[in-house]
């Protein structure tokens, strides 16, 4: 009886946007390059949840891909390398009525960038973070990064690296308050897809491992993962990502895990023997930063005005 | 109704219950029951008060956004207040003015004065509303509603128009060739359920028999969104029943007597944006004789009878007084004047109290007259019990007020002659049917064809979306369990039906997997193509070689390229590209 | 010398207070005995009274420093005058000194004088330990040799009839002596002691005013001296205040909504002050992981159109030159203000320095043009910050505030500024952006341009470190970074038009022209007009805008025989081994005047680790004229 007739005419209406709305400049990454498959998912993630484009903001560092904002036809900030996170904890602490998106890579985040990484995590602001983690430095031309496995060669390491492999998913799950942690791979799209979705959805930060092959430096690394679906572990669980069944078969090796189990989820991200992919961990109780920050937004230039009349008054002789 | 007629007489039972009747004098002020219906709404109007703040300050803040476009914006004044206290030391304003006032864009961004104009009348509004004082309700004599209606609605409308302005103004939506013109056809049936909860509620008091029934009819024919909060003193006309009949209504019948379904019923008479009457029995006694019907019937809940009517079940309620008890009957409610009392010594046996009457007589054989006269417990000026027959006329009310109870009833599902009608015709079916089964089985004598029939029975109950049970099967298969631990990759494999079950002769893609990775199109453009996501598919597979196909196939980092058969005459199909091909199908 | 000993020359009218024109007081005591707070009560007191005031804390580098030692000295020097006080001025008047130990530290920074009137706490002289009382003894010896008027005070054992934590209650009776000693009203006093401790209580306040009555009444009846220091009558509502306060309200009236921090001495009591009352004007304080986080936080707020502060010394300036050069590439605005300290490295945290002014200006990779501004006292630290906000915005890039630790750490009067609406941002512009107008839409005149900022409709754009053209697309032609290069300076260039030239304090003509920037106008101008009541031709000049410099300095400099700059940073002293004229590493601003005038700017400085005295600053100035004539 009542709200049938209400006037939808009057309502703004939003303009529906379409793949090609999020669209930017063309990807000049190489061909065969696992970032193209991130950005594909991400412009249809939002072309899915119709995320407007001037409220989007996709904030990056310094790599291969963190040229993602250059490709987006949304606001983006390409900064500096390592720095994506203090940027995108600056803008989403005035602006909580952006989506965020921040893509980093295995130097930017997990090298020049750890303590930033650190930190973002614990003050969970509510963006999704994309690590796009292709074991190897590929813009300043294959250089040994913190994810590279023992033992590969890169021209800064010609005999071979040193070092054990840093495991971001392992470093964020000890990280206090980390609140959505999760591992996809950018050659299962829809894997990749239900990932980055259920990540965006989620109120805090979520951040997002995407193993993905560079075509010229470490396509080796990650080729039988890609020919063999049994060298990955997928993690099911109803709270987990959730994708179409038939995606879900062609993952021989499964496993129900529930993400609500860090102890659990610890140890399966240690696990060496495959890749485990999907939802390792996630609290939606976790203290959020931004919400913090957001306090005395909308405040009106009056009571500003009024309370530094107050605070000089303090002063007075 | 007449004064007594007998003033040494008294009805125990009236007082005794009268007393119970919990007559708090909060509960009955007209105004303590308007501010609970009025309690619920207290969310919803300041959820609507803060959005009317939040949309005020965005109305500011795009003012003040143009303001500091404005070409004053770049004043040397303007610029010597605006910088601190000390500019006019430092700074050439004027200078600083002009070259502040440069890039081309700024001043472009000034905005149209139409919509300068738009914006600020209706902050003016949003202004104007926000800063008046605001009463919840407003409480008005019962036939005053729609006028009192009227006035608020208008207020309203306009407010609601202010709403729409700012809010399309605020995304910067407003269209000047659709929008004003829809503004001006903007009533205040098109505000959402929120809004109109939020809006000052009128809210219409008066006594059942008082209140003008054309008038209150046409409000709640035309869905205003008003109150009716009508006292029932004593027995009349069925009111409730007349609202109910508007259909769309919210209606319920309380008591004062029962204070838990009053509170309850008048917080979601508070919920509902429908107009809407309460009518409350402020005699206790009206409820206890089952005079007054005590019901919700809230169209909100649904639309069936049996979501919109929430019966409140009474059992009858006896009193107990001098060792004697008796049955409440409606009587006790409006007994002034009909009691004529019996000394003991004309005490008969054809009297029997009332309550019992009503059941022997009245229901079974209707208007029959009869020898038994109905009586009730009376006091007599010395404190000692004493029969008092019962009028005809107050026997009838009796009787009426009884089959009011059971039609309400009936509406509420309660003895339901429909259904108890229809049960019977089924009941009479099914006995027919097993009668014809026995006979049948009787015949044949075997047990398949029950076993047919559990089975048939175990598939019904059991029943999902596709057909749980293979003919050759009894029971449905169990579903198998999630799977905890890997299975070994073969059997996986088996189970699982691939997305190329058999090697298929033409070429394809798998569109879903790719990941558009662009390394396909750098072997052939024209062959592969990317669909409206994205993703590649094979567009035109004469465009290539099936040595090009093959090669895209190899690189492709989600194998998601099936490359078939060659075509008949493609010279690229060579024994090493059909080697490398057949793991590529 | 002392230079302000030339104009208070005490004038004894029998049992009258002696009328100074102004006069210096310092007390000292171990830290945690609350010669602050008495210090502090004092200066407001005086500067209620009418008295120009200013105040500077000495702070102890540790937090709980051993008792009885040169290096845990706590105190306040307080420096009275008739009109306005703009520097800490030279040698003390008058020093209270909860033990002898303390005074040492300051004659080890020649605070003292001889004539200084020392009042010292006789206590230890009864004390239980040998060697305590023998050190009190000679100590006291030294102080008569070195001149000082000792009078020795039974501080502690006064207090002792009132309380039992004397330690807890000398600053009240310490308070009760200055007043006596200065004539204060003493109703006035008492009002101040009950609303300060009106919190803790009837007993408090009460013990604290018997406290204060004590040690006002045993001088009356004690001590002869007797100081006055005529007040001129307010006119107008006076706030006191020490620099960095005088920023964080300045954040507040610039309507700026974040600052974003990491701490560090001498910058972070700003952010102390926001931290407790910036969330009443809606604001909040970010304290990052690091520098370099803080700045990138600040960034991201601005670029989401928040212009942000961030607040910082000299090291976290080095760490954070990266994303400075960011802010200037990608036209952020955004504030940065640098309290310097002593550098290089780690440095001298607590000490004053203008050391960072080539850093703020040129410690970004390439060329990294942006606005640097320097408030000379404590009422332009806030002034500055609601011009730097607009600044940083107007002109679309970082606007670099330089205070150090003496404006950080010294009080001052001044007239209660009014806010105004007009201080404060304009909110976030949300309006669509105009179709066709690229995110950096250069006039070409002057380089300035609007920023779309997200939420713009149609404005959407990616910001970007690397060379860009207007369309903030990665440059891959040579000639687009000669243009965005262009264009960013240009900016400069036009900002510089709309600078008034720098008024010359003293005649615009004559001998030697002082130039200075930052804390030292007080110190500075106090010495110039002492030289010139001599008769000597001296003028100043000081600037508040480093970058782009302000205007017509060229023509100002013809006109004096010698020019030169009065820096509390590093500068090789002529005639040392090995220096050559050409060789010579001339102090900062020197430095630039030089570049930018090609006139020969000469250079005194000097790194103490504290403000240049006037006294010495004469000296020098003595000196140098004596070379020219």
């Amino acid at each position: 009886m009542f709200g049938l007739l209400q006037d939808l005419d009057l309502e703004p209406q939003v303009k529906e946007c379409h793949l090609e709305d999020y669209q930017g400049a063309e990807a000049r990454w190489c061909p065969g390059c696992g970032d193209h498959s991130v950005l594909s998912a991400v412009q249809r993630l939002a072309r899915d949840e119709q995320l407007p484009p001037e409220r989007t903001v996709v904030v990056s560092g310094i790599g291969c891909s963190s040229r993602f904002p250059h490709y987006m036809h949304t606001y983006g900030f390409h900064g500096l390398h390592g720095r994506a996170f203090p940027v995108a904890c600056g803008v989403r602490s005035r602006r909580p009525d952006l989506h965020m998106f921040v893509v980093t890579g295995d130097g930017d985040c997990c090298a020049i960038g750890t303590a930033h990484w650190i930190h973002a995590i614990r003050y969970n602001m509510n963006f999704t973070v994309l690590l796009l983690d292709n074991n190897i430095y590929g813009l300043t031309k294959m250089q040994t990064s913190p994810t590279t496995r023992p033992g590969e060669r890169s021209n800064t390491h010609p005999k071979g690296s040193f070092f054990a492999a840093l495991n971001p998913i392992s470093v964020t799950l000890g990280i206090n308050n980390a609140s959505f942690v999760a591992q996809t791979v950018d050659w299962n799209p829809p894997h990749l897809y239900a990932t980055i979705k259920a990540a965006h959805r989620h109120q805090g930060t979520s951040f997002v491992r995407v193993l993905q092959r560079c075509p010229h430096f470490t396509a080796h690394v990650f080729a039988p993962a890609q020919e063999d679906y049994s060298r990955m572990l997928l993690m099911t669980h109803p709270d987990g990502i959730n994708m179409d069944p038939a995606v879900t078969r062609l993952f021989p090796n499964r496993i129900e895990h529930d993400p609500s189990n860090l102890a659990e989820a610890r140890a399966l991200a240690d696990r060496a023997d495959v890749y485990t992919l999907g939802l390792f961990y996630r609290d939606p109780e976790a203290a959020r930063y931004d919400l913090a920050t957001a306090q005395g937004l909308g405040m009106s230039s009056e009571s500003k005005l009024a309370a530094v009349e107050k605070a000089l008054d303090r002063f007075l002789v | 109704m007449s004064a007594p007629a007998n003033d040494g007489i008294r009805l125990a039972a009236v007082e005794a219950l009268r007393a119970q009747g919990k007559l708090s004098p909060s509960i009955v002020a007209g105004a303590s029951l308007a501010s609970l219906i009025a309690g619920p709404r207290k969310d919803a109007r300041d959820d609507f008060f803060a959005s009317l703040r939040h949309l005020r300050e965005r109305m500011r803040e795009i003012l003040a956004v143009d303001d500091s476009h404005a070409p004053a914006g770049v004043l040397p004044q303007f610029l010597s207040s605006a910088m601190g206290a000390e500019t006019d030391v430092f700074f050439d304003t004027g200078a600083l003015a002009q070259a502040l006032h440069r890039p081309a864009s700024k001043a472009a961004k000034r905005m149209d004065p139409v919509r300068r104009q738009r914006i600020e009348s209706s902050l003016s509004v949003l202004d104007e509303f926000l800063s008046a004082e605001h009463s919840p309700y407003q409480l008005v004599p019962a036939d005053g509603v729609p006028e009192a209606a009227q006035l608020v609605l208008d207020r309203f409308t306009r407010l609601l128009r202010a709403i729409r302005t700012a809010r399309l103004e605020s995304e910067n939506a407003f269209d000047p060739a659709i929008h004003p013109e829809r503004l001006a056809r903007l009533q205040w049936r098109s505000a959402t359920a929120d809004e109109l909860r939020a809006m000052p509620m009128v809210i219409g008091a008066g006594d059942v028999p008082e209140v003008s029934l054309s008038a209150m009819s046409q409000a709640l024919q035309a869905g205003l969104p008003v109150q009716y909060l009508l006292l029932r003193r004593s027995i009349g006309v069925d009111l409730g029943y007349i609202a109910v009949a508007h259909r769309e209504c919210f209606v319920m019948e309380s008591s004062v007597a029962c204070e838990d379904h009053l509170t309850a019923g008048l917080c979601a008479m508070g919920e509902t944006v429908r107009p809407a009457v309460a009518i409350i029995a402020t005699d206790p006694l009206l409820y206890f004789s089952r005079a007054h019907p005590i019901y919700v019937y809230n169209p909100d809940k649904g639309d069936t009878w049996a979501e919109r009517l929430t019966w409140h079940a009474a059992d009858p309620v006896e009193v107990r007084f001098l060792g004697k008890s008796e049955t409440i009957t409606p009587a006790h409610a409006a007994w002034h004047g009909h009691l004529t009392p019996v000394p003991p010594d004309g005490w008969s046996e054809n009297q029997i109290p009332l309550s019992e009457y009503l059941d022997r007589f009245l229901d079974q054989v209707k208007d029959q007259p009869s020898k038994a006269v109905p009586y009730l417990w009376l006091l007599d000026a010395a404190g000692q019990p004493q029969r008092a027959t019962v009028s005809r006329e107050l026997t009838m009310i009796c009787r009426d007020r009884r089959m009011a109870w059971r039609f309400f009833e009936e509406l509420a599902g309660i003895g339901n002659s429909h259904v108890e009608a229809a049960l019977a015709a089924a009941r009479e079916e099914m006995d027919e049917q097993l009668a014809a089964r026995e006979a049948a089985a009787a015949e044949s004598g075997k047990t398949e064809g029950a076993a047919i029939a559990v089975r048939r029975v175990v598939a019904v109950l059991t029943s999902s979306s596709r057909p749980a049970f293979s003919g050759n099967s009894a029971a449905p298969k169990p579903v198998p369990p999630p799977a905890v631990a890997a299975p070994p990759a073969a059997q996986a494999a088996a189970t699982t039906p691939q997305v190329v079950v058999e090697a298929a002769a033409d070429a394809y893609i798998d569109s879903f997997l790719c990941t558009s990775c662009n390394d396909c199109m750098k072997v052939n453009p024209r062959m592969f193509q990317y669909n409206a996501e994205k993703q590649a598919y094979l567009a035109d597979a004469s465009a290539g070689t099936y040595a090009e196909l093959v090669k895209a196939a190899e690189g492709c980092p989600a194998h998601c390229i099936h490359v078939g058969m060659p075509r008949p005459g493609d010279a690229t199909a060579t024994s090493a590209v059909l080697a490398k091909a057949a793991k590529l199908r | 010398m002392n230079a302000s000993a030339l104009e208070s020359k005490p004038k004894i009218r029998g049992n009258e207070p002696a009328e100074v024109t102004q006069h210096i007081v310092e007390i000292v005591s171990d830290s945690g005995e609350g010669a602050q707070t008495c210090g502090q009560m004092f200066g407001a007191l005086c500067a209620k009274s009418g008295n120009g005031v200013w105040t500077v804390e000495i702070i102890p580098a540790e937090i709980e420093p051993p008792a009885r030692s040169r290096a845990g000295a706590s105190g306040i020097r307080i420096r009275l005058g008739s009109g306005p006080v703009t520097n800490a001025g030279d040698e003390a008047d008058v020093a209270v000194a909860f033990n002898e130990q303390v005074l040492y530290s300051r004659i080890d920074t020649q605070a003292l004088r001889p004539g200084t009137i020392v009042f010292l706490d006789r206590t230890w002289a009864g004390n239980p330990m040998d060697s305590i009382r023998q050190m009190y003894a000679e100590a006291v010896a030294d102080f008569h040799t070195r001149g000082y008027q000792v009078i020795e005070v039974p501080i502690e054992q006064e207090c002792r009839k009132h309380t039992e934590e004397p330690r807890k209650g000398k600053n009240m009776w310490v308070l009760g002596l200055l007043c006596a000693l200065y004539d204060l009203d003493m109703e006035l006093v008492r009002d101040d002691v009950r609303r300060r401790f009106a919190r803790k209580g009837d007993a408090a306040v009460l013990k604290n005013l018997t406290l204060l009555d004590d040690g006002y009444q045993w001088t009356l009846a004690n001590v002869a001296h007797r100081f006055h220091v005529p007040a001129r009558k307010l006119d107008k509502p006076m706030v006191v205040m020490n620099g960095n306060q005088a920023l964080a309200l300045g954040v507040m009236a610039a309507g700026i909504e974040v600052c974003s921090m990491y701490p560090i001495t001498p910058a972070t009591s700003a952010s102390h002050f926001l931290a407790s009352s910036f969330e009443q004007t809606g604001g909040i304080v970010h304290q990052a992981e690091d520098e370099i986080a803080a700045i990138g936080f600040a960034i991201g707020c601005s670029y989401a159109g928040k212009t942000a502060v961030t607040i910082t010394s000299g090291p976290g300036l080095a760490l954070k030159t990266e994303f400075l050069g960011l802010a200037v590439a990608a036209e952020v605005p955004l504030v940065v203000v640098v309290v310097q300290r002593g550098g290089p490295s780690t440095g001298l945290p607590t000490k004053i320095e203008q050391g960072d002014l080539l850093a703020a200006l040129y410690a970004s990779p390439g060329d990294s043009p942006k606005i640097v501004i320097a408030p000379a006292t404590i009422e332009e630290c806030f002034h500055f910050m609601i011009l730097a906000r607009n600044l940083a915005e107007e002109f679309r890039g970082p606007v670099m505030v330089l205070t150090d630790a003496n404006l950080a750490t010294g009080q001052q009067p001044f007239p209660k500024p009014t806010p105004k609406q007009s201080w404060m941002a304009p909110p976030v512009d949300q309006s669509d952006w105009e179709k066709g107008v690229p995110p950096f839409a250069w006039d070409p005149e002057s380089g300035l341009s609007i920023r779309p900022i997200p939420g713009q409709r149609g404005g959407e754009y990616v910001l970007t470190g690397l060379a860009h053209d207007e369309y903030s697309h990665v440059a891959y032609e040579s000639s687009i970074n000669q243009r965005a290069m262009d264009m960013r300076s240009r900016k400069l260039a036009v900002f510089r038009s709309t600078l008034k030239p720098p008024r010359v304090h003293g005649d615009a003509e004559g001998d030697l022209l002082v130039v200075g920037w930052g804390s030292t106008l007080g110190a500075i101008e106090e010495a110039v007009d002492a030289l010139r009541g001599e008769g000597l031709r001296v003028s100043s000049l000081h600037l508040r805008f480093l970058s782009p410099m302000e205007p017509g300095l060229k023509e100002i400099f013809a006109r004096f025989k010698k020019v030169m700059t009065v820096e509390i940073n590093y500068s090789d002293t002529p005639g040392t081994p090995h220096l050559t004229p050409e060789s010579r590493r001339y102090s900062q601003l020197a430095m630039l005047l030089r570049a930018q005038t090609l006139v020969d700017v000469d250079c005194w400085s000097r790194v103490p680790g504290s403000p240049l005295p006037p006294a010495m600053i004469m000296a020098e100035l003595r000196r140098r004229l004596q070379e020219v004539n």
